[in-house]
């Protein structure tokens, strides 16, 4: 493998992280939104408290390796998307104040509100990222020759709202591994609602692009009708998943549900990237052409791919520290 | 004017320098506070005294509320050199980029993870462990102070490589890791983070002491703030000296238009000090001054007659701007001596026992004067970037790529809407911070708070 594709999995792996941790962090606001218990709410917002800053440096860590690996897809993409990226900016900052500020307000309604509507504001701006990038963007020579509103088509909105209904699907799996009684009763009926919806909303998205001809790069299948026997496998293993993560949630497992979406996510983007690759910007963008310097590839392996057991461990750890049931607010200190 | 207000390339310009000057406010109060976090911890374990604890709970508060905004005003600076500046990321993003990867991962991602442990962990950690968490913590936020400011010098004094075919090539990596003005910059950045700190610490500490608010507990952390500072200021009147040298030899554009300075001096004739003046960039000349003889060389050179090469001697494309730089300049010299000013009478102050829990409420003009000095530090950190800044221009990498040439290819009016978001959005994220800040400082410290069995033991 050249070095520019073992950069372009840890991109990969990288992206799985932010999408799996920080989803369900997503997932939790877009839940709060669906009660008006602010007792529920506190415990529910008190279950990210300790993580969700940490799950959303993923992103910032993605985006300085994105920058330094692959700086013609940072400098290019990230102008073309100017609208969605600046989307998102704000978005964070909603989501991020919304819940800072809520743990130190007396009346906790309005930033429920705000960290609710920050959240999905931020998931439909990685719809809007992810689905522009997708769909495949036009550059000649370098530059950018699309639209300043290619990111705004049927198909990008159909991926925000997968995405919406994939976080909330996770949130819920985290809410059930996180709390008890009637609120985790109430998470699994979330679960299931929101689980089916993933999975209606991803053979939405599959029926799609098999019939958008144009869009058979995704699949394995460039410039044809159909997919790929390696897609198809993949996604017949992350279907495999869903249907287990339903079955745990009617166990009543409370570990499982959460650890099944991480398996069946893999898969989903296994599936895409198994695809893709060596394109990093479809259509024709590779990971090769858009690649730093081999020489300062490899320095860059040396010391993330060094750090990157590291972190996981301090992670995995900060985790541990704050496991179990998650008590409200006022008891946590 | 009206062409500026068209010109995307002047809006971002614009755009990021609000964005960082806005963000910079709060990682400067956050890095010191969390080296006096470890301080405060260390003391505490030490003495099991409790009025350790409870300081160290009660600026942990103030560091929280402090850290939130520094996070989120973070993540734009970070996306911006991919959406405005797009052709500067994909010239020099392999050397570039990677530092702020390795920001991201040595620095946010430590941070980060510990920051919720040494907050909220008391009950579920040991003492140990805690004390880890906490020095993580300012290890992390140094750490990212360092790698900032290695890109940001890189930008300055760009070493290590030359550009070829469009992309920046790294010969030496170490070279362009520590460039020439590294060392120094960092330094001074570091102290600045430090000195802020102190006068904020001591300006909330003196002004509680005079509301007669908690004085023994303000007072200790007054006078902890204070026997600090008196090393800290003038160490960095020394530091901030030698840096003016640094760019002098490294940027000799920027000191020009720092002191207004036109012609060159004559060999054997010193340069004069321009202490204050109004220059005139379209007749090349300033339009009065007052001068002290001999005063730039010494300053530059350490000689009274050494060459300072004035701005005549760039071509006209080469010159920065003068008069913000020249203005930031002093306003931030000025209050690094002011602040020696009141180190000085504090220490006289305090020998002459002011300091104590009777006497100290009655010290209204001393404890005033520090809080001027806290507004003076934030003022001096950012006239201090604006002087660096803009005392680059019209590089955006000095002496390799015009600030022009690493735009983005976007409109005016979508940087006008990115920028009047920003605005917004910034003017009510500072209303909601300092609607905070002023909650947890009329609340005060918590006297009562205990902490758990297993940190209270011996
Ligand atoms: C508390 C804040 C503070 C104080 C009291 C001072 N400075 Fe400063 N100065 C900064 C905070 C700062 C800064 C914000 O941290 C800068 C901008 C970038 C940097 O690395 O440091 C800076 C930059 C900076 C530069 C470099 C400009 C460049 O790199 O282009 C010089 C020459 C000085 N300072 C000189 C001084 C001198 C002679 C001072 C005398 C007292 C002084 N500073 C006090
Ligand atoms: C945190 C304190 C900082 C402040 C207050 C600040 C201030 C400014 C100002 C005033 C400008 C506009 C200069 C002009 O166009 O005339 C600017 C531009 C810029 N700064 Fe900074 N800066 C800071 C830190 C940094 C750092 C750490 C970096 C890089 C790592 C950086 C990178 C840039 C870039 C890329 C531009 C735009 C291009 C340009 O105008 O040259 N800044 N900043
Ligand atoms: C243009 C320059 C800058 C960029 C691109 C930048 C980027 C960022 C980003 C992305 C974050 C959020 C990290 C997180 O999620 O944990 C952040 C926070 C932080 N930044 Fe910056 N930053 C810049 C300037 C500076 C400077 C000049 C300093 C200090 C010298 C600094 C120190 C910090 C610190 C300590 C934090 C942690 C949050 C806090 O303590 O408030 N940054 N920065």
């Amino acid at each position: 493998m050249d070095i520019a594709d073992v950069w372009y999995w840890i991109m990969a792996f990288l992206l799985w992280l932010y999408v799996f941790t920080d989803g369900f962090d997503l997932g939790v606001g877009i839940l709060c939104l669906h009660t008006d218990d602010e007792t529920w709410r506190d415990r529910m917002t008190a279950s990210i408290d300790s993580v969700w800053h940490a799950n959303q440096t993923w992103l910032v860590m993605l985006g300085g390796v994105l920058f330094g690996a692959f700086p013609l897809v940072y400098g290019t993409v990230l102008a073309a998307l100017y609208l969605p990226a600046g989307f998102l900016l704000f978005a964070l900052m909603a989501r991020g104040i919304g819940l800072e500020y809520r743990a130190e307000a007396d009346g906790k309604r309005p930033w429920t509100k705000l960290f609710g509507w920050g959240s999905v504001a931020v998931t439909l701006a990685h719809g809007f990222l992810l689905g522009g990038i997708l769909q495949g963007m036009a550059f000649a020579d370098g530059r950018f020759v699309g639209g300043r509103f290619d990111w705004f088509s049927p198909f990008t909105i159909l991926v925000g709202v997968t995405l919406l209904c994939l976080y909330a699907m996770i949130g819920a799996a985290w809410l059930v591994l996180k709390t008890d009684g009637e609120l985790q009763n109430q998470a699994r009926l979330w679960g299931i609602r929101y689980g089916s919806a993933t999975v209606a909303m991803l053979v939405l998205v599959l029926g799609y692009i098999a019939l958008d001809g144009r869009l058979g790069f995704l699949v394995g299948r460039p410039g044809q009708a159909g997919f790929a026997p390696s897609f198809i496998l993949a996604m017949v293993a992350a279907v495999l998943c869903a249907a287990l993560y339903f079955r745990a949630l009617g166990k009543g497992w409370e570990r499982r549900p959460l650890l099944y979406c991480a398996v069946m996510l893999a898969f989903v983007f296994a599936a895409f990237g198994g695809s893709l690759s060596p394109v990093i910007v479809p259509p024709g963008i590779t990971a090769a052409m858009a690649a730093a310097p081999a020489p300062m590839l490899r320095i860059m392996l040396a010391v993330i791919g060094g750090l990157m057991p590291v972190l996981l461990f301090y992670n995995a750890y900060q985790y541990r520290v704050f496991s179990g049931k998650t008590a409200p607010h006022d008891e946590v200190q | 004017m009206v062409d500026f207000l068209t010109d995307p390339v002047f809006l971002s310009r614009v755009q990021f320098a609000l964005t960082t000057a806005f963000h910079i406010t709060f990682p400067t109060l956050t890095i010191g506070l969390a080296l006096f976090l470890v301080v405060l911890e260390w003391l505490w374990l030490r003495t099991h005294d409790l009025v350790y604890y409870r300081q160290f709970r009660f600026w942990a508060g103030l560091f929280a509320v402090n850290f939130a905004v520094g996070v989120v005003s973070g993540i734009p600076l970070e996306f911006q050199f991919g959406t405005n500046w797009g052709p500067f990321s994909a010239t020099v993003g392999n050397f570039f980029g990677q530092i702020l990867g390795f920001e991201g991962t040595m620095a946010f991602m430590l941070e980060s993870a510990f920051l919720y442990i040494m907050l909220f962990g008391w009950k579920r950690v040991g003492p140990k462990m805690h004390f880890f968490s906490t020095i993580m913590v300012a290890f992390g936020s140094s750490l990212s102070a360092f790698w900032i400011l290695v890109a940001n010098s890189w930008m300055q004094t760009p070493s290590g490589g030359h550009i070829e075919n469009g992309v920046f090539v790294v010969t030496d990596y170490l070279a362009a890791v520590f460039s020439p003005d590294l060392p120094l910059a960092f330094s001074h950045m570091y102290l600045a983070c430090v000195e802020l700190t102190l006068f904020v610490i001591g300006a909330v500490s003196g002004v509680s002491i005079l509301l007669r608010r908690n004085v023994p507990f303000y007072l200790t952390s007054f006078k902890l703030a204070a026997a600090a500072a008196v090393v800290i200021a003038p160490l960095q009147a020394f530091v901030g000296d030698s840096n003016g040298q640094e760019i002098g030899r490294l940027q000799p554009a920027k000191v020009a238009a720092i002191e207004a300075h036109w012609d060159t001096n004559k060999p054997g004739a010193g340069a004069p000090w321009n202490m204050l003046a109004w220059p005139d960039p379209e007749a090349e000349d300033n339009v009065f001054q007052i001068q002290i003889p001999f005063a730039l060389s010494l300053l530059i050179t350490h000689s009274p007659t050494g060459v300072v090469p004035g701005l005549k001697d760039f071509p006209k494309k080469d010159r920065p701007p003068i008069v913000l730089p020249f203005y930031a300049f002093r306003l931030m010299v000025g209050v690094g001596f002011a602040m020696i000013a009141v180190m000085a009478w504090t220490l006289w102050a305090w020998r002459r026992g002011a300091l104590t829990p009777e006497r100290a409420p009655g010290q209204g003009k001393l404890f005033y004067a520090w809080a001027l000095m806290a507004g003076g530090a934030y003022l001096a950190v950012l006239m201090g970037w604006i002087t660096r800044e803009v005392g680059r221009q019209p590089w955006l990498a000095y002496g390799l790529i015009r600030t022009g040439e690493g735009h983005s290819p976007l409109g005016a009016g979508e940087v006008w809407l990115s920028l009047a978001g920003f605005i917004t959005a910034y003017a009510v994220l500072f209303s909601l911070f300092l609607f905070f800040m002023a909650k947890l400082l009329r609340k005060g410290p918590d006297m009562d708070a205990l902490p758990p069995a297993a940190h209270a033991a011996k």
